[in-house]
């Protein structure tokens, strides 16, 4: 167990190094996905099915979007094009660095909790005992923010819809029309 | 690759009374695994170099963010209902009721995100003819053959997961009583699952291609707020 | 092996590909359309999708090179193959089926194997060269560029964003597509903003010619338009009868009836409404009047639907998503036969990607 999320951990990594040096926002977006996939999986290995598959199904969302919007509009044309993925060398080292040191940190530092029984100090194998591990990430990452969360959230989604059906109505029709001004 | 993620899609769902591999978060798990069949698309569109290709594989954008919160919110209305993720269980909550029948606007609209996502019948704009046959345009021989091979077994598989969502999986309906055919649940399911593809099939002869802005604004205007009022007519029932 | 033993079911319905010249005889467009129908041989969408390519007519020296770039990329077994006259048709296509059959797995072995015409005049051989050369798949971009850059930035849009944009050439193989029509558009995304129309091997203004008018007859030229846009439409089953009813001589009974069964078939309607037809006439100023007219004429006494230049047809596609100037083309149905227009004339270096 330990030696398959290891596995998936050094994916995770190998994948998210090699973004930076594809040359096509496509080929980005799909080494970005493949990391966060081995992340994801590492996740299920924790026992987190729920969150592991919440996480395989929104991130190929949300790289789908960033890929054909970057491809589409932004970046330069249906990708046909190499580019690099890098700007701003220095001061990205630098964030990297200082992010780095503060997560390794953070590892060390804070006293993991033992769980009874199987006292390895933080990966445990199998499913977790005692009551549901996605619950209770839940109740510690949200607490009594939890009403708050979920109000937001919903708030969020009326406003899309919103602004969607606000914007199609104005737009229908003329929007097509006019290619460029 | 799209024949992989249909045959991940379909682990999920219980042919007959008991799943290939029996999740607890089964939907979720398919509902992931039907959008890498979106990726799919969109690098089968944009590998070739092409124009038509990628244009193909741009269309899997809108109509993926069009159809997914309606199909998201039509999955989740059944297990609110039943108060799982498990399809098993989901199927085995619908014994005296089908789904189908107490939640019809979930229903249809799952029915119409089987299509879409395995973008075919009306839903078929990655692929279709006015771009040459889009995302597919460029590829040949094996490479064709797995694709749209692949975007079959995802239809088939999306059709499948309708049958234990919707119409109590592997069980006889409700109204014959006693089992005419006990210890067969996977004929009933197949029959169902028949009968779902064929109302695939009327709809892809009803309805013409849609274009994806069309779809886009009937996606978002009608199909999310009527998803939504369904998700929560069912959470008030469950709840009282 | 796996590939022969799949090798008899495809020769049995085997996917066309047909190209025809802009100054293709309509009649035996017609011929070869009905004969395939008869066949049920499906239409192919792309050369990756065809088993065989049949040249309908004498094709120029332009379109000349575009069979042959388009025979490049087509995958083995496959046949080209050529028809000049309607009566040719059925035999044209029994030899193509049967050279499927035969030893067309070796790849350019059956290269129109069929016909003993010149028909293809044009048609010297694909050689293994040519493949290398024209197949749209080469990223030869990325070995001439030593040190690649961030990507620039082209013009404003109507938002104010600055996008890029990608130059390509429409046409002339696509399906459902007028014949010998070139479209040179500029895309940012999927989204037509600007483009030229040019008529392959046909000379800019030809003169009056046919003044817009098909030889067709009235309701066949608007049956020949609904096929082709119910097609593109994926309605397939009314494409179908709309074809049917095209090639033979239905009674105005059916004809009348089929229009208003298309007029009142509401998800169609849905399907093209909200698209503008810029530089149509009075009464056809978006894409649904337009073929609300042409379905509900089917059978009256009205003259002829106005058929535009291919310059004309081609500037109304400006502003639109190719899906939505795929139909409006269509629609129009320009006609190529007059030329396009004075366009200045390309490198030859272009010609490689016309089929798409």
């Amino acid at each position: 167990m330990i030696a398959l999320v290891s596995a998936l951990g050094a994916v995770a990594v190998v994948t998210g190094l090699l973004v930076f040096t594809a040359d096509s926002m496509a080929r980005a977006t799909f080494l970005l996905l493949g990391s966060f996939v081995a992340v994801a999986v590492v996740l299920i290995g924790f026992g987190l099915g729920y969150l592991g598959t919440v996480v395989i199904l929104m991130m190929t969302i949300e790289m789908m979007i960033m890929v054909v919007f970057m491809v589409m509009l932004m970046m330069n044309p249906a990708g046909l094009m190499p580019m690099t993925m890098v700007h701003n060398r220095r001061g990205s080292w630098a964030i990297a660095l200082v992010v780095f040191g503060l997560l390794t940190a953070g590892v060390w530092l804070v006293p993991f909790p033992v769980r009874a029984g199987a006292a390895t100090g933080g990966v445990t194998s199998g499913p977790a005992a005692g009551p549901d591990a996605t619950v209770a990430l839940g109740d510690a990452l949200m607490g009594g923010q939890m009403l708050t969360m979920m109000t937001l959230g919903l708030a969020l989604l009326a406003t899309i819809v919103g602004t969607v059906a606000v914007a199609v109505s104005r737009r229908e029709g003329r929007a097509e029309r006019r290619g460029i001004s | 690759m799209l024949p992989v993620a249909a045959v991940l899609a379909l682990a999920v769902v219980p042919l007959g009374d008991r799943a290939p591999v029996d999740l607890d978060v089964g939907v979720v798990w398919f509902n992931a695994m039907e959008v890498v069949a979106w990726f799919v698309v969109w690098v089968a569109g944009w590998g070739p170099n092409a124009a038509t290709s990628v244009a193909g594989g741009y269309r899997v954008l809108p109509l993926g963010l069009a159809y997914e919160i309606p199909h998201m919110l039509a999955i989740i209305t059944p297990a609110i209902a039943a108060g799982s993720l498990s399809p098993g269980a989901i199927a085995a909550a619908q014994h005296d009721l089908w789904y189908a029948v107490w939640m019809p606007a979930a229903f249809l609209l799952y029915l119409l995100s089987v299509a879409a996502m395995a973008f075919w019948g009306p839903f078929a704009a990655p692929l279709g003819r006015d771009l040459a046959g889009g995302a597919a345009a460029e590829h040949a021989g094996l490479d064709r053959l797995l694709l749209l091979a692949g975007r079959w077994m995802l239809l088939t598989a999306a059709a499948a997961m309708a049958v234990p969502l919707f119409l109590g999986g592997g069980a006889p309906p409700p109204i014959t009583g006693p089992d005419p055919l006990p210890g067969l649940p996977a004929l009933w399911f197949a029959v169902k699952l028949v009968v779902v593809l064929g109302l695939l099939l009327v709809l892809r002869r009803a309805v013409p291609m849609l274009r994806m802005a069309r779809f886009a604004t009937l996606a978002w205007v009608v199909l999310v707020p009527l998803a939504v009022a369904q998700a929560l007519v069912v959470t008030l029932v469950v709840l009282a | 092996m796996v590939l022969r033993s799949l090798r008899s079911p495809v020769a049995r319905r085997p996917h066309v590909l047909t190209i025809a010249p802009a100054t293709v005889d309509p009649a035996l467009r017609l011929a070869v359309e009905a004969d395939l129908a008869r066949r049920r041989w499906p239409a192919a969408d792309s050369p990756a999708d065809t088993d065989v390519v049949l040249v309908l007519g004498v094709p120029g020296p332009r379109l000349a090179d575009v069979v042959r770039a388009v025979w490049a990329t087509v995958p083995a077994p496959r046949v080209l193959t050529g028809v000049t006259t309607t009566g040719a048709v059925r035999s044209v296509l029994d030899d193509a089926v049967a050279g499927l059959r035969g030893r067309s797995h070796a790849g350019n072995a059956s290269l129109r194997a069929s016909s003993g015409r010149e028909s293809t005049s044009s048609g010297a051989v694909a050689g293994a060269d040519d493949v290398d050369v024209l197949a749209s798949g080469a990223r030869s971009d990325a070995l001439l560029a030593p040190e690649p850059q961030m990507a620039d930035l082209a013009f404003y849009d109507r938002d104010g964003l600055a996008l890029d944009a990608l130059h390509v050439a429409l046409g002339p193989v696509l399906p459902h597509w007028p014949p010998g029509l070139v479209v040179h558009a500029t895309l940012a995304g999927d989204l037509i903003t600007d483009a030229r129309a040019e008529v392959l091997d046909v000379p800019a203004r030809v003169g009056p010619g046919s003044r817009g008018r098909s030889p067709l007859g009235p309701d066949r030229t608007r049956l020949d338009v609904l096929t082709r846009v119910l097609g593109l439409l994926g309605a397939d089953h009314l494409a179908a009868r709309a074809r049917q009813l095209r090639d033979r001589d239905p009674v105005p009974g059916e004809l009348t009836t089929f229009g208003r069964r298309l007029r009142r078939h509401r998800p169609l309607r849905w399907a093209v409404r909200g698209v503008p037809l810029v530089g149509g006439v009075v009464e056809e100023r978006t894409l649904e009047q337009r073929v609300a007219n042409l379905a509900g004429a089917l059978g009256g006494s009205l003259p002829p639907p106005v058929r535009p230049t291919a310059e004309k047809a081609v500037q109304a596609l400006i502003g639109l998503e190719l899906g939505t100037a795929r139909l409006v083309l269509a629609a129009l149905d320009p006609d190529t036969t007059l030329g396009a227009g004075p366009v200045t004339p390309f490198a030859p270096a272009e010609v490689a990607h016309h089929h798409h």
